[in-house]
């Protein structure tokens, strides 16, 4: 029971919350009116009852020696044949009879004990609440028995409270209304916070802001205190993973350096070996370390400024690899927002390495903003993988296909990595310059303006 | 080649120096950033290999003092810290090639052979050919139409400098400078032996003597 009144929405909660008090105190109010009424028409009714005995006991008069009832100085209503106003006088074995009786029989049983009040189902429906009284008079015991029908009364109480609980409901209604209003007005800074936590997640806000209702400040305080908490810790695992993967690469180095040694040249498988592994170390370390350097999924974005980072990363490569190559840029106009500065360019280093030691003369650059994503390409004019089944291979770990050529190889496997981690997609074709088209597809996360 | 090593792991640097060495360089070996920046101002360097991570002064700093001092040898900056951004900014200090950590030994002995050819205008390939005299760097040998002359290692580093450095003279002193190591083979007649081993090998008239002045490379002419 619990468990679902927990996952209930809070409107529905508060919706059910509300209907209950209101029912609650309809309900309550509702019975003590009834209650009070029935105390008031008995307090009435009593009052009135013990007059109307005092009143009919004044009408006894005595007639020629005998107690007589005057009728002159009763009341008309006890004429009236079932008027509701009945009475029975008792007085030394004679009986008097209100005329309003008709043929009923009120006092089937003895009168109620003196002073009692007694309720009783009257004639056609009537209610009848009845009272004895006992006098001395004329030096004789007289026992008076009165009734009165309450019915109309009730029926007066019964409307007013039907009235009373329509407007009752009219105003649970309108409460209702207004809750849900209300409730939507006062979780704004919730629906506000999920933005913001969203913001957060993207990269463009580094906290939750804290200009909220004072209940809500404490649990925003406790989040803006986590994810500073998380940040800061992911930062110390990522930077001691980064000293970590340094610090391994002099020893590989070094390790890469005793298996060329030539004392070793007589064991060439020995040597293959070793290389290999070192190889395969050095290649697990450069990937890891790249992935655990990718801004990917941190909060701190460093922009990204297409024109000038990439001419300067051609400057760079053209300087390393000792040869100008006439790049085609297709950047121009591109406003890049939610691309990190250092994965962008490991991204385009690597490929654009890549793409500097095959091609001919020319290399193509390539930003462009699709609905969803971006894409990102480099080409070349070199040779090409020919192979389809050689391209899949470029992306894998460590993948190697011409062992002719300097550099690691890794390049694109890196890329693959890192792509990975932005939830993207690499893949290779041929360019229409005749060399690789490396195609990269890096989703839009956030809103990107865009000319 | 003159080449300066700054490598404050002495695991690495032990490994590379006899191989650097081995392929004709007469080689120093500093630890601290701080002695690496007064280094070139001793000594005339032709290219060096400097780490980035050293102690006393970062490598990038080292660098971009040696430029603002003028030296303009090449530099080849190995590095652990070889994303990208590093490169940029290695480059932008005004180093010429970044190879990264772990390498490949024969990688690092191409990397600066293109270096140094670069640096002397000379067109990248396998062989070096200047002056109608043709060297195949890694056999450290002479190739001529016969088939290939090969050469001591002294003979090698004392070819390859001058044809790197074709029709300019070059002193005495220069030349031990730059091709010799200073403890094991500074001689005063060693440059005399060795010029008059490649001139058997090479003919006569390769290499003109200026007396009192020194060298000069002019090859053969057709």
């Amino acid at each position: 029971m619990s468990r679902v009144w927990r996952r209930l929405s809070l409107r529905s909660q508060l919706t059910l919350g509300l209907l209950a008090c209101m029912l609650l105190l309809g309900a309550a109010i509702t019975l003590a009116l009834f209650l009070y009424f029935e105390r008031f028409q008995q307090h009435l009714t009593e009052q009135g009852l013990r007059e109307r005995s005092e009143r009919l006991l004044t009408a006894m008069v005595l007639r020629n020696g005998e107690p007589e009832l005057a009728i002159k100085r009763i009341d008309p209503a006890y004429q009236r044949p079932l008027s509701g106003d009945y009475f029975v006088i008792r007085m030394n074995g004679r009986e008097w009879r209100s005329r309003s009786l008709w043929d009923y029989e009120m006092l089937q049983h003895q009168p109620p004990a003196n002073g009692r009040l007694q309720r009783l189902p009257g004639p056609v429906g009537q209610r009848l609440l009845l009272q004895s009284e006992v006098y001395e008079r004329f030096g004789q015991r007289v026992v008076i028995t009165v009734a009165s029908d309450y019915a109309p009364l009730r029926v007066e109480f019964q409307r007013a409270l039907w009235q009373f609980t329509g407007l009752w409901l009219g105003v649970l209604m309108l409460a209702l209304l207004g809750m849900q209003v209300y409730v939507r007005l006062a979780l704004a800074p919730l629906q506000r916070a999920r933005s913001e936590l969203q913001a957060v997640r993207e990269g463009r806000q580094t906290g939750l802001s804290e200009a909220v209702p004072a209940e809500l400040e404490p649990l925003i305080s406790q989040i803006n205190d986590l994810l500073e908490h998380t940040r800061g810790s992911l930062q110390r695992s990522r930077t001691a993973l980064g000293n970590f993967g340094h610090a391994l690469k002099t020893p590989l180095a070094v390790l890469a350096n005793l298996v060329a040694r030539s004392e070793l040249d007589e064991h060439p498988v020995l040597q293959a070996q070793l290389r290999e592994q070192v190889d395969s170390i050095a290649g697990r370390v450069q990937r890891e370390l790249a992935q655990a350097q990718s801004a990917a999924d941190s909060h701190a974005f460093e922009p990204f400024l297409p024109e000038q980072d990439l001419q300067q990363l051609a400057a760079a490569l053209e300087k390393a690899h000792g040869r100008a190559l006439e790049v085609r840029w297709e950047v121009a106009g591109v406003d890049v927002v939610g691309l990190d500065r250092s994965d962008l360019l490991e991204i385009y280093g690597n490929a654009l390495d890549n793409a500097w030691k095959w091609a001919r003369s020319t290399v193509l650059v390539r930003i462009a903003p699709r609905t969803d994503h971006w894409l990102l390409e480099v080409e070349d004019d070199g040779p090409g993988i020919a192979d389809v089944a050689d391209r899949q291979k470029a992306l894998l770990r460590g993948a190697r296909l011409d062992e002719s050529v300097a550099g690691q190889g890794l390049g694109l496997a890196i890329v693959a990595d890192i792509v990975q981690a932005y939830g993207g997609q690499v893949s290779l074709h041929r360019s229409a310059l005749g060399g690789l088209k490396v195609s990269v597809i890096l989703p839009r996360r956030m809103a990107a303006a865009l000319h | 080649m003159r080449l300066l090593l700054v490598e404050d792991s002495v695991a690495l640097a032990d490994e590379l120096l006899p191989q650097l060495r081995s392929e004709g360089y007469a080689c120093d070996w500093l630890v601290d950033g701080r002695d690496a920046l007064a280094a070139p101002g001793v000594d005339d360097y032709d290219i060096a290999v400097l780490d980035l991570g050293l102690p006393g002064m970062g490598g990038l700093e080292v660098l971009a003092a040696w430029r603002r001092a003028g030296h303009r040898f090449p530099v080849l900056v190995l590095t652990a810290r070889d994303r990208w951004t590093d490169r940029i900014a290695g480059l932008d200090a005004g180093a010429d090639d970044y190879l990264g950590k772990p390498f490949h030994p024969r990688e690092l002995a191409l990397r600066l052979r293109a270096l140094l050819r670069r640096s002397n205008a000379s067109p990248a390939g396998a062989q070096l050919t200047v002056l109608g005299i043709t060297l195949d760097e890694t056999a450290q040998a002479i190739c001529t139409a016969a088939g290939n002359v090969s050469l001591t290692a002294a003979e090698f580093r004392l070819l390859r400098y001058f044809m790197l450095n074709p029709g300019r003279l070059l002193s005495r002193s220069q030349l031990q400078d730059h091709v010799y190591d200073h403890a094991s083979e500074r001689q005063s007649n060693v440059v005399e032996v060795y010029v008059s081993k490649l001139r058997e090998k090479l003919g006569r008239d390769a290499i003109e003597t200026r007396r009192g002045q020194g060298y000069c490379f002019v090859g053969q002419r057709a």
